[in-house]
């Protein structure tokens, strides 16, 4: 783990000294902050332990409601999400986009159901409270194509490729009593889509959106709860849509 | 946990309209330089209504596909707008269940209209004084109704939802009042269980309806001020 945190950190500085000399090129440099949101992140959320009470797309199929029993739906996850970007354009044309950022599920995903206690044997369905909850920490890098429209307007295509650090939690508390916990971390390198346009207010100064497509997920994860008597596995998804609104520095250009 | 997450959501909201009131206070000429509201007529589609697929890896499913008929308003605050309207969907062709691999979950036929309403908030990105491009987020209700085909029997499901995605659009001028524009939206939205389609004993709700898709949208939009 030493050794790999090691290879990252050198990897970082070599990739900035190797920065330094194509940003001599460039005609254009800023730095902005972004806010925005993540329709379901980490995807449908399945892990083993769903397949235990039958249910096989994990967030989604989750639900069920009967006639005498207190359910509430378990929505999916909502992510909010802030970063960092920093972005060069290089001969008017060609730009190359470095961002942070942190997303975190601030909506859905709590709610009771229902699960057979018994599957197999006569119908005995019991209430299941569940609650589900991810952050994602990545960093995508990406290059492409950007428009000027006179001075006013800027849009940029590029693609690329992300680091993406998830933390995925599931917790299902059946009615008769125990609590089965699952608690996911892993990292994975998503292909990234981006489209991202700038409204200048003034030279320096932009309003910016972005759309974002991420696809990729983590290989498959073990549970690290050891307490709770269930061993899950899941995989951890960064597949999906990104939108964020922002404003950018544009403190070099030429 | 819960409760903690609420907090988050409800403080990060009003955060977010502050910044955006702050923007537009400390650029006043911006605010006020073009302003105004279109109202505009669209036609569009909907693939794969329902996600059939993702409900039940064991469906092989002929996906039902939805035209779209809906009004649009866009109001313009210069770089900023807010688009918002009713489409209304309904199936030109119907969902089909051909090979139903899970025998717990018999489901053959569906059908499904629904009318959402969105609003989403974004950037606009004029180009000369031909057109603009156009990015925002927002969320949208559903409400929808249909029929469903399981075990040989037709029963019929209604079922609400709020989700949440994008639009992309742009629009070209054609005169000084009337508009032509093309819209892509993208909502990730889904119902709780709102019928039984599981086979016998089983007793409970466990269909959803999937509102997730993209959709496509043509249309007139005529700037009444």
């Amino acid at each position: 783990m030493r050794c790999n945190a090691t290879a990252i950190m050198r990897a970082a500085i070599l990739l900035l000294f190797a920065a330094t000399g194509p940003l001599r090129a460039a005609t254009s440099l800023s730095v902005g902050m972004q806010a925005g949101f993540m329709p379901s992140p980490g995807g449908n959320l399945h892990s083993s332990t769903h397949e235990t009470i039958g249910v096989r797309n994990g967030i989604d199929g989750i639900n069920r409601s009967l006639d005498g029993y207190d359910t509430e739906p378990v929505d999916r996850l909502l992510g909010a999400s802030g970063g960092i970007e920093f972005r060069a354009v290089f001969y008017d044309y060609f730009f190359a986009r470095l961002a942070g950022n942190f997303t975190m599920a601030v909506w859905g995903g709590a709610g009771t159901t229902l699960y057979d206690t018994d599957p197999g044997a006569p119908f005995v369905p019991e209430t299941l409270e569940c609650d589900y909850s991810i952050y994602i920490i990545d960093a995508p890098l990406t290059a492409g194509l950007a428009v000027p429209f006179w001075k006013d307007v800027r849009i940029a295509f590029s693609v690329g490729a992300a680091f993406a650090y998830g933390n995925y939690k599931n917790s299902f508390k059946p009615e008769s009593g125990g609590t089965y916990k699952g608690k996911f971390r892993g990292y994975g390198f998503p292909l990234v889509l981006l489209v991202e346009g700038d409204y200048f207010l003034s030279e320096k100064l932009s309003v910016t959106a972005s759309l974002a497509y991420y696809r990729g997920s983590t290989d498959i994860r073990k549970d690290r709860y050891r307490t709770d008597g269930d061993t899950d596995y899941a995989r951890i998804d960064f597949t999906g849509y990104r939108f964020g609104m922002g404003a950018s520095w544009h403190f070099y250009s030429r | 946990m819960i409760s903690a997450r609420i907090h988050i959501s409800g403080s990060l909201f009003p955060r977010l309209a502050a910044w955006c009131a702050a923007l537009v206070l400390l650029f006043p000429s911006y605010a006020a330089a073009q302003r105004n509201l279109g109202v505009g007529f669209h036609v569009g589609a909907h693939h794969d209504v329902g996600n059939m697929t993702s409900y039940n890896s064991q469906f092989e499913v002929e996906p039902q596909t939805s035209y779209i008929v809906g009004v649009s308003f866009k109001a313009n605050l210069d770089f900023l707008f807010l688009r918002t309207g009713v489409d209304i969907a309904f199936p030109l062709i119907e969902g089909d269940v051909l090979e139903n691999g899970d025998a717990t979950d018999p489901i053959e036929k569906y059908s499904i209209g629904y009318t959402g309403l969105p609003l989403f908030v974004g950037v606009n990105f004029p180009v000369f004084d031909i057109g603009e491009f156009y990015l925002g987020g927002g969320i949208a209700y559903f409400l929808a109704t249909g029929t469903v085909t399981h075990g040989g029997t037709e029963d019929t499901i209604s079922a609400t939802a709020l989700g949440f995605g994008f639009i992309a659009g742009m629009q070209l001028h054609v005169s000084a009042k009337i508009r032509l524009y093309m819209e892509w939206e993208y909502i990730d939205a889904r119902s709780g269980a709102s019928m039984n389609t599981a086979a016998a004993p089983t007793a409970w709700d466990n269909l959803y309806i999937d509102f997730s898709g993209h959709r496509i949208l043509l249309g007139v939009m005529y700037y009444a001020m």
